[in-house]
């Protein structure tokens, strides 16, 4: 079985080798480099970073056309994990150390018609063996200059709060921009960090004045009923399976952006309200809260040979079990021990990239909360034996880029604490460190 | 998942559809002045004031100069890199018209000198810039850039221009990827890298 899992992977990658290598046209999220003509580096310091070109296209909705092209592109991912420490005896490690397909992506992307543009993903996931929606952005634009007035201004429909916005220091498309699916996650995140991705459906209005100001404000609900297509592949039936919320959620974006010389520097906030039902298939129950307020920067250093740049993120989330606490918990919901319980996330890191070719980048990821035993269990593994949520670790990950559309990684991630703890943090005798994870990729776009 | 599959293969179909049918291609008035503001803002800077020292000032530039340069972009005439990364895509949906409208626009927007340098880099790109290198064959830049680099005709303004553009368009006509002016083809060759940075610096900082 593993022997032929590696013949199609070899087979897959002589294929992409084969269209990349033939396709001498193509560049990075292609359809849009095919559409514009421009180089991916016009748009990306290394995809998907954006350069401030890449968030001008973004802004005015992909629309900006030189040419007339099918606006289909594609992408894998293939990958192997090194997990430093492997304990079959309590949870399986399925997949460790083998080369896998992680991923396999159609995007559609560009102008659709005047001034309607969209960046939509289909994708296939080589692990869960699955396929599904991915990130996906549908927009209109419009672009006022007169005399020295400038604004953008706009509105999206999408499928993941902060999939819209165009610094990378957000969540959808934060660093790391690719990382295992095979590998160990903590078990504590916030909602805006990921919760609700292809689970929800929201529209929201943009302006961004005088390249100065910018300010989003959208809301939020499940892609259910005629929004459905916006969560297709995610599994509604099982209790547990998807993000339920009970009517609409406000999300906000407000950011200050600054250029000159070579500098680009971005100071911002965002956030999120989300009344979410404990169970998804029980939509009649009371509601839990959560709020997320989160505060953001992102600096860019970016000529034609050098590329230094920086993002961090600080989110802090109130979670209010006014539902699954007095009950003690909802269907297959939540069972909190608190009332309330917080977490805060801590996200920073820096790249440098030479010639767009060669890059490093230097990540620390923290989060902390509260300790609720009803939440982070001592369970083997992917428990906490203490009840915290405390993670800390650091990545560090370096990038060759030997053609443009063809990114080949090794990235390191440390953990210095996983789950509550450094040292036997599950109570069955697991160190942080024993997640710490070795993991190749290579990252094909075409 | 083959009913997912089915289910979703209108939506793609009219997506693609969509794509095909509706998309025209874009078709830029002769407006030199909003176009500029809509589109060459993004990496030139408003009013053609680049910050960022990648992309090349456009203010005051001369507009013989702008027009065969854009023509050259449009024509691949003008064939380095960073050419062939943006403005020829940019360029191939710029008609004479328009280009005559984008020239007039920008050559009439306000001259500013960019920032100085250490000073004796600066006398030192002054005396290359006003006499040449008479020993190494470089002829004085003023001669045909003309005495305060405002340029002349098809010979560009290189007074304000980012330093770091213009030391990179002396390595491209040196590396022969710029090929579309043989005279400067021809005197790049003849400046070695502390001239070209002192005189770089120089044109920078007027």
């Amino acid at each position: 079985m593993v022997t032929q899992m590696r013949n199609v992977v070899v087979a897959l990658l002589a294929l992409v080798f084969g269209m990349v290598l033939f396709c001498s046209e193509a560049r990075a999220v292609p359809a849009f480099a095919r559409q514009t003509g421009l180089a991916c580096v016009a748009c990306h310091v290394s995809f998907p970073e954006l350069t401030p070109f890449g968030r001008f296209f973004k802004l005015t909705g992909y629309t900006l056309s030189n040419y007339n092209t099918i606006p289909l592109a594609a992408m894998v991912q293939v990958s192997q994990t090194n997990t430093r420490s492997i304990n079959n005896t309590y949870y399986d490690f399925a997949r460790n150390q083998d080369i896998v397909l992680q991923q396999a992506s159609v995007f559609y992307g560009g102008r659709i018609a005047g001034p309607v543009g969209a960046f939509a993903q289909w994708t296939y996931d080589g692990i869960a063996h699955h396929s599904g929606i991915d990130n996906t952005d549908i927009r209109a634009a419009g672009h006022f200059t007169q005399n020295d007035v400038d604004f953008i201004y706009g509105i999206t429909v999408n499928n993941n709060p902060t999939v819209s916005d165009v610094w990378n220091s957000t969540p959808a498309f934060g660093f790391p921009y690719a990382s295992s699916s095979v590998s160990l996650t903590p078990t504590a995140g916030t909602i805006i960090d990921g919760g609700l991705a292809q689970q929800v459906a929201g529209a929201a209005a943009y302006v961004f004045w005088q390249r100065s100001i910018y300010a989003e404000f959208g809301l939020y609900r499940t892609a259910d009923q005629m929004f459905s297509f916006f969560r297709t592949g995610q599994d509604t039936i099982t209790p547990g399976g998807v993000a339920r919320l009970n009517g609409t959620n406000p999300y906000w974006r407000l950011a200050y952006n600054a250029e000159w010389g070579p500098h680009s520097l971005m100071v911002g906030t965002y956030g999120l309200i989300a009344n979410k039902y404990p169970d998804n298939t029980i939509p009649v129950s009371p509601t839990d809260k959560f709020t997320d307020y989160a505060l953001d920067a992102q600096y860019q250093f970016i000529t034609l040979t050098h590329a230094i740049t920086a993002q961090a993120t600080w989110i802090h989330e109130k979670q209010n079990w006014s539902a699954s606490y007095p009950s003690g918990g909802i269907g297959a919901g939540p069972t909190p021990s608190n009332p309330n319980d917080h977490l805060d996330t801590f996200k920073a890191k820096v790249s440098y990239y030479y010639q767009r070719k060669y890059g490093s980048t230097l990540a620390f990821f923290q989060t902390t909360g509260n300790p609720d035993p009803g939440l982070y269990g001592p369970v083997p593994v992917t428990g906490s034996a203490n009840g915290l949520p405390d993670t800390r670790g650091v990545i560090l990950e370096f990038d060759y880029l030997p053609l443009p559309q063809v990114k080949l990684s090794v990235q390191y991630s440390w953990f210095l604490k996983f789950n509550g703890a450094r040292f036997n943090y599950d109570g069955s005798g697991r160190n942080a460190s024993d997640n710490n994870t070795l993991y190749l990729l290579g990252w094909f776009v075409f | 998942m083959k009913k997912l599959l089915t289910s979703r293969m209108p939506l793609a179909a009219l997506l693609a559809a969509c794509a095909l049918i509706l998309r025209p291609a874009s078709a830029w008035a002769e407006d030199g002045a909003r176009l500029a503001a809509q589109l060459c803002a993004a990496c030139h800077g408003v009013h053609g004031h680049s910050e960022s020292p990648m992309f090349p000032r456009l203010n005051a530039q001369t507009p013989e100069y702008l027009i065969a340069q854009l023509k050259g972009f449009r024509e691949h005439a003008r064939g380095e890199t960073d050419a062939r990364s943006y403005m020829w895509a940019i360029a191939s949906q710029l008609d004479d018209a328009t280009i005559q409208s984008l020239a007039d626009y920008f050559s009439h927007q306000e001259a500013m000198p960019g920032a100085a340098g250490d000073a004796a880099l600066l006398a030192n790109g002054q005396e290359i810039f006003e006499r040449g290198v008479p020993d190494k064959g470089v002829p004085a830049c003023a001669s045909c850039h003309g005495p305060q680099a405002q340029g002349a005709g098809t010979f560009p303004r290189l007074a304000g221009q980012h330093q770091e553009y213009l030391l990179r368009q002396i390595e491209v006509f040196k590396n022969g990827t710029r090929a579309n002016a043989p005279v400067m083809s021809a005197v790049a060759h003849t400046l070695n890298a502390d001239q070209a940075k002192a005189v770089a610096a120089y044109l920078q900082s007027r």
